[in-house]
C-alpha cells in the first residue's frame, strides 16, 4: 500500500503549481549564481603569479593585524556588526564609548588615532573605489600592525574590553578570533591546494561544494511551501474525515506523503547538480585529472538531502498541529536567521540549518572541518526523523479525537 | 458608512486577528535584530527594507483568506454589495495598519538620534513595503491560494538579496544604496497589482 | 462473527456539553435509520462508531470488535461523511482508486472493483470528471462508492440525501437498500421521508438521548387514532397552531386543509386520518419536549 500511495502522491505533486514554482525558482536561483564557468581558479598555479588567492591562517600576528584593521574601519564608520541572535545587527556607539574604543586601538597599535586615520586614507587611495570589487578589496586587504610589544594574550584582553562596549555577539569575541583569518597564499601553498583539489576533490568535488552552498540557501525556504500546501490540502478539499475513516495507518498516509515530497523536492536538485557538473567534468579531463563523476550525487545527498528532510518535516509537523500557514512564518524566519547569522561564509558549521562553503577549493580546510560537517548533517537527518514521527503522533491524535490541543485552544474562541 | 465599518471590523475579528498578532509580535521582537539608535540614512533604510518589509507580506497577503472557502465566496457574490468594495475595505485597513507600523518604526529611530529625512524614508518605505505586500495580494488573489501568495512574495524578497540587478526600478533594498528613484514606479506597480488582483480574480475564478 | 453493532451506555462529552447521554442501541443486518433534529447528536454517534471521535464512557462493539481497536474496525466499516469531498483536481476514477488504496486494496482488486463501483453508482461514463466539476449528487454517489468499495460489513452514511434533487434522492435511497442486503447500513438523517422509504428499524435521537428504538410500524402504532384532518378558515390557523400540534397545512384560497395530532378529537368536524412516519416523529418530539425527563 505504501508504495502505491507514494506513487500517487508523487503524481499529485507533479501536477501542483507550487511544485512548478519550486523547480523554476530553484533552477533560476542556481543558474544566476553559478551560471558562468569558474574554471580559471582551477588551473595549476605558475610561479611568479601576482596572487594565489587566500588561505585560512591561525597565525597570531595575522589575526591581530586583521582584526585591528577591522576594528579601526568599524570605529571610523561608527558602525559595528554584531550577531546577538544570530541575525546581523549594526551597533552605533555614542562619543564616550567611541573614545574608549579609540584609546584601546591606540594602546594596541602604539599609534595616535590621527595617525591611524591618515593610514586609512593612504590605503584606500590605492584602490579604485568606484567599482564594487575595488571597494570590497580595499576593505578586505586593510590591516594594521600591532605594536611590537603587544602579546596575543594582551590583545585578547583588549578585545574583550571592546566586546563589552559594543555588546553581545560582536566580531571580536574569543570564538571568532580563534577561527583564524584569510591571508594571501604563497606559491607553495597554492600548489598544495591545487593538488588537494585534484586528488581529494578530483575537480568536481569542489564545484559540487559550491553548488551545495548556494542550493542550501534556497532550499532552506522552498520546501516549506511544498509541505504546508500538502498538509493544508486535506483541509481545503475537506477530505480529512474520509481519509481518517480508512484502514491505512497514519504512518502509511503521512509517511507516503512525506517521502514523496522529499523525493520530488530532491529530484530537481540532483538533476541540476548533475547538469552543472558536466562542464567541470570536461575541464578535469583537459587538465589530466580523472573527475569524480558521482561527486554531485555524494554532495547533494549528504549536504542537501538532510536539509530538505528537516525543512519538510518541520513544516509537516507545524501544519498538522495548527492546520494553518504558521509554518511559513516560523520557518522563513528560521532560514533567514540561519542565513544572515552564520559566522562565516565558509565552514564553521556548528548546528546551523544552512551549511556554507562559499569557495572553490580550500579543499584541505574543508577536509579538516569534515567531521563537524558530518555531525551537523547527521544531526539534522536524525532530527528530521524525530520531528516527522511527532507529526505522525499529532495526526493519529487528531484522527482519534477529532481535534488537536491547538485546535481546542484556538478554534473555539468565537 | 456604518455598513462598511461593520464589514471591516467583522473581517478583523473573524480572520485578520492572527495576522495582526503576528505582525505585532514581529514588531515587538525587532529590538533583538535591529538597532534603532544613532543610525544614518542608509542604516535606517536597512532596518526598513530588510526587516519591516516583512510586515507588508503579513498584512496584505491574507486579505482573501475568508474566500478560500468557495462556498463563502459564492455566498458573498450573491449579496447586494459588490465584492470589490469588500476587498477595498480590507485593503484600506491594511494600508492604514502599514502606515502606522512604518510611522512607529521611523519615529523610534528618529527618537534614537538617527539622522535621516523623515518624509523621504517614510515615502520610500511605504511604497516599497506596499509593493512587496501587493505581490502577495495579487498572487493569492488570482490563484485563490494564500500559500502561493506567501511563497511568491517571500521568494521575491530572498531573490533580491542575490539578483536584484535584473529588476530595475522594482528591485528592493534601493534606499540602502541611497537611491529613491523607485518610489513612483513602484507605487504605480503596487496599485496595478492591487487593482489587477481584484479584477482578474473574479474573471479567472468563475 | 455476527454482523451486529452493540452500543452500551455510551456517553460523549465536549467539555461541559454532553453530546451523547447513556445511549444503548443494538443494530442488526439491514437498513437502520437514525432520525433526529439537527444537533441531536447523530453525527457524534456516527463519528464514535467510525473511530473518528473518542467516546467518553460506555462500550461500542462492531461485529464483536471493540471500537478502541481502530485499525480492525476501519477494515470493516465504510463511511460517507455529511460533507463528503475529494481533492478537486482528481477525476472520479482517480479519486476512487486513491481511496481504495487507503482501504488496503491491491492493484488487482482495484482494477476490477473501481470501474465496477463507478458503474454501480452511475458514474461510469463520467469517470474522468474532476471532483471540483461534479454536482452535489455526483459527489455523493462517488462518496457512496468509496464507502462500499472494500466490501465493508458496516456502512455509515451521514445525511446522505441533503441537497439532492428528488430524482437523485430516490435513486440514492434505492442504491442504499440494494447495498444493505447483506450488511448493516446506518443512515442518519433529519429527513423523515428517507427513513420512511428505506428503513424498517429506526432510532430517534434527541439532545443526545434515544427517544425511541424499534420498527417503523411500532412508531406508527403510537400515534394511531391521534391524527385528524380538518378544513378550517385561514383566519383561524394561528389560533389552532397555538393549541394543537399541526403537522400539515394545505391552503386553498381562504380555507386550509390541516393535519392535527391530538390525544382526543380536537374539534367537532375533525376526521380521523392515517398517520405517516412524519406525524409519528412530530408526536414523539413534541412529547419529548413536553416531558424532558422521559427516556
Amino acid at each position: 500500500m505504501f508504495q502505491t500511495l507514494f506513487l500517487k502522491e508523487s503524481k499529485q505533486i507533479v501536477r501542483s503549481i507550487v511544485y512548478y514554482i519550486y523547480v523554476v525558482v530553484f533552477v533560476m536561483f542556481l543558474s544566476s549564481q553559478l551560471g558562468s564557468e569558474l574554471t580559471e581558479r582551477m588551473e595549476k598555479p605558475e610561479p611568479g603569479q601576482e596572487s594565489y588567492g587566500t588561505i585560512n591562517s591561525k597565525d597570531e600576528s595575522a589575526i591581530m593585524e586583521k582584526y585591528l584593521g577591522e576594528l579601526v574601519l568599524e570605529t571610523n564608520h561608527n558602525s559595528y556588526a554584531t550577531y546577538p541572535m544570530g541575525f546581523i545587527k549594526r551597533v552605533t556607539l555614542n562619543n564616550t564609548e567611541l573614545d574608549k574604543i579609540k584609546s584601546i586601538v591606540e594602546v594596541c597599535t602604539g599609534k595616535s588615532w590621527e595617525k591611524i586615520i591618515e593610514d586609512i586614507e593612504n590605503h584606500f587611495q590605492k584602490y579604485n573605489q568606484s567599482t564594487m570589487e575595488g571597494a570590497i578589496q580595499a576593505q578586505v586587504e586593510f590591516s594594521i600592525f600591532p605594536k611590537e610589544s603587544l602579546s596575543y594574550k594582551e590583545f585578547c584582553n583588549n578585545m574583550e574590553q571592546v566586546c563589552k562596549i559594543i555588546g553581545a555577539g560582536s566580531s571580536y569575541n574569543k570564538e571568532k578570533l580563534n577561527l583564524g583569518v584569510g591571508v594571501p597564499m604563497t606559491y607553495e601553498q597554492a600548489v598544495e591546494e591545487f593538488e588537494a583539489v585534484c586528488k581529494k576533490d578530483r575537480i568536481t568535488g569542489t564545484t559540487a561544494r559550491l553548488f551545495c552552498d548556494y542550493a542550501g540557501i534556497i532550499l532552506s525556504i522552498l520546501p516549506i511551501f511544498l509541505g504546508v500546501t500538502r498538509c493544508l490540502r486535506d483541509k481545503r478539499a475537506q477530505v480529512s474525515q474520509v481519509v481518517y475513516a480508512h484502514r491505512a495507518s497514519a504512518f502509511q498516509i503521512l509517511g507516503s506523503r512525506y517521502l514523496a515530497n522529499v523525493c520530488m523536492a530532491f529530484l530537481p536538485v540532483v538533476i541540476t547538480a548533475f547538469v552543472m557538473q558536466l562542464p567541470y567534468q570536461y575541464h578535469a579531463k583537459t587538465i589530466g585529472v580523472s573527475p569524480d563523476i558521482l561527486a554531485f550525487l555524494k554532495y547533494t545527498c549528504i549536504w542537501l538531502l538532510p536539509e530538505i528532510m528537516i525543512v519538510l518535516a518541520v513544516s509537516f509537523f507545524i501544519t498538522e498541529l495548527t492546520e494553518n500557514v504558521l509554518a511559513i512564518f516560523i520557518q522563513v524566519f528560521w532560514a533567514i536567521i540561519s542565513l544572515f547569522g552564520s559566522m562565516s561564509l565558509k565552514g564553521n558549521f556548528g548546528f546551523g540549518l544552512i551549511a556554507r562553503w562559499n569557495a572553490l577549493g580550500d579543499t584541505n580546510e574543508f577536509w579538516k572541518q569534515k567531521q563537524e560537517f558530518f555531525i551537523n548533517r547527521g544531526f539534522y537527518f536524525a532530527l528530521s526523523l524525530v520531528v516527522f514521527l511527532l507529526a505522525i503522533v499529532i495526526y493519529e491524535k487528531k484522527r482519534k479525537e477529532g481535534e488537536t490541543i491547538y485546535g481546542k485552544i484556538f478554534k473555539h474562541r468565537k | 458608512m456604518g455598513r462598511y465599518l461593520n464589514i471591516g471590523s467583522s473581517f478583523i475579528r473573524r480572520h485578520y486577528i492572527p495576522h495582526l498578532l503576528l505582525t505585532f509580535l514581529f514588531c515587538c521582537i525587532s529590538g533583538f535584530f535591529a538597532s534603532f539608535r544613532n543610525l544614518d540614512a542608509s542604516q535606517a533604510a536597512k532596518v526598513m527594507e530588510m526587516y519591516v518589509a516583512f510586515t507588508g507580506i503579513f498584512l496584505f497577503t491574507p486579505l482573501f483568506m475568508p474566500e478560500q472557502n468557495k462556498e463563502i465566496w459564492l455566498l458573498e457574490k450573491s449579496k447586494g454589495m459588490d465584492l470589490w468594495k469588500l476587498y477595498l475595505i480590507r485593503i484600506l485597513q491594511a494600508i492604514v495598519l502599514l502606515a502606522i507600523v512604518i510611522t512607529i518604526f521611523i519615529q523610534v529611530m528618529k527618537q534614537g538620534n538617527s539622522q535621516f529625512s523623515f518624509e523621504k524614508l517614510w515615502l520610500g518605505s511605504f511604497s516599497e513595503i506596499f509593493f512587496l505586500g501587493s505581490i502577495g495580494f495579487f498572487v493569492s488573489g488570482i490563484t485563490n491560494q494564500v500559500v502561493l501568495g506567501y511563497m511568491i512574495s517571500v521568494i521575491y524578497f530572498i531573490s533580491n538579496i542575490g539578483v536584484s540587478k535584473y529588476l530595475g526600478h522594482f528591485a528592493l533594498f534601493q534606499m540602502m544604496k541611497g537611491s529613491y528613484d523607485f518610489v513612483v514606479p513602484m507605487s504605480i506597480a503596487a496599485l496595478i497589482l492591487i487593482v489587477g488582483g481584484i479584477a482578474l480574480r473574479e474573471k479567472i475564478n468563475q | 462473527m455476527d454482523t451486529k453493532i452493540e452500543i452500551k451506555d455510551l456517553s460523549k462529552n465536549f467539555g461541559k456539553k454532553q453530546a451523547l447521554k447513556h445511549v444503548n442501541l443494538e443494530v442488526n443486518q439491514g437498513m437502520f435509520g437514525l432520525l433526529g433534529p439537527n444537533g441531536a447528536g447523530k453525527t457524534t454517534l456516527m463519528k464514535v462508531i467510525t473511530t473518528l471521535s473518542k467516546k467518553s464512557s460506555g462500550e461500542v462493539k462492531l461485529c464483536g470488535i471493540p471500537v478502541e481497536q481502530c485499525k480492525k474496525v476501519r477494515q470493516i466499516i465504510g463511511y460517507l461523511p455529511q460533507d463528503f469531498s475529494m481533492y478537486g483536481n482528481m477525476g472520479a476514477y482517480e479519486a476512487l482508486d486513491y481511496l481504495a488504496v487507503l482501504s488496503g486494496m491491491n492493484k488487482k482488486e482495484r482494477v476490477i472493483k473501481v470501474p465496477e463501483m463507478l458503474e454501480k453508482v452511475n458514474l461510469g461514463e463520467q469517470h474522468k470528471t474532476k471532483v471540483k466539476a461534479m454536482s452535489g449528487g455526483m459527489r455523493r454517489r462517488l462518496g457512496i462508492a468509496q464507502a462500499i468499495i472494500h466490501n465493508p460489513k458496516i456502512i455509515v452514511v451521514d445525511e446522505p440525501t441533503a441537497g439532492l434533487d428528488p430524482e437523485e434522492r430516490v435513486r440514492f435511497r434505492n442504491l442504499l437498500c440494494e447495498i444493505a442486503k447483506d450488511r448493516i447500513v446506518i443512515l442518519s438523517t433529519h429527513i423523515v421521508g428517507d427513513i420512511e422509504a428505506t428503513c424498517e428499524n429506526i432510532a430517534v435521537l434527541n439532545q443526545g438521548e434515544i427517544l425511541f428504538r424499534g420498527k417503523v410500524s411500532q412508531l406508527l402504532e403510537a400515534v394511531k387514532g391521534k391524527v385528524y384532518t380538518i378544513e378550517v378558515s385561514t383566519l383561524e390557523l394561528p389560533n389552532i397552531q397555538e393549541k394543537f400540534l399541526v403537522t400539515g397545512i394545505l391552503t386553498n384560497g381562504s380555507t386550509a386543509n390541516i393535519k392535527i395530532i391530538a390525544e382526543e378529537l380536537p374539534i367537532q368536524d375533525a376526521k380521523p386520518a392515517n398517520p405517516d412516519v412524519e406525524d409519528a416523529y412530530m408526536y414523539l418530539m413534541n412529547h419529548a419536549s413536553a416531558n424532558p425527563n422521559r427516556q
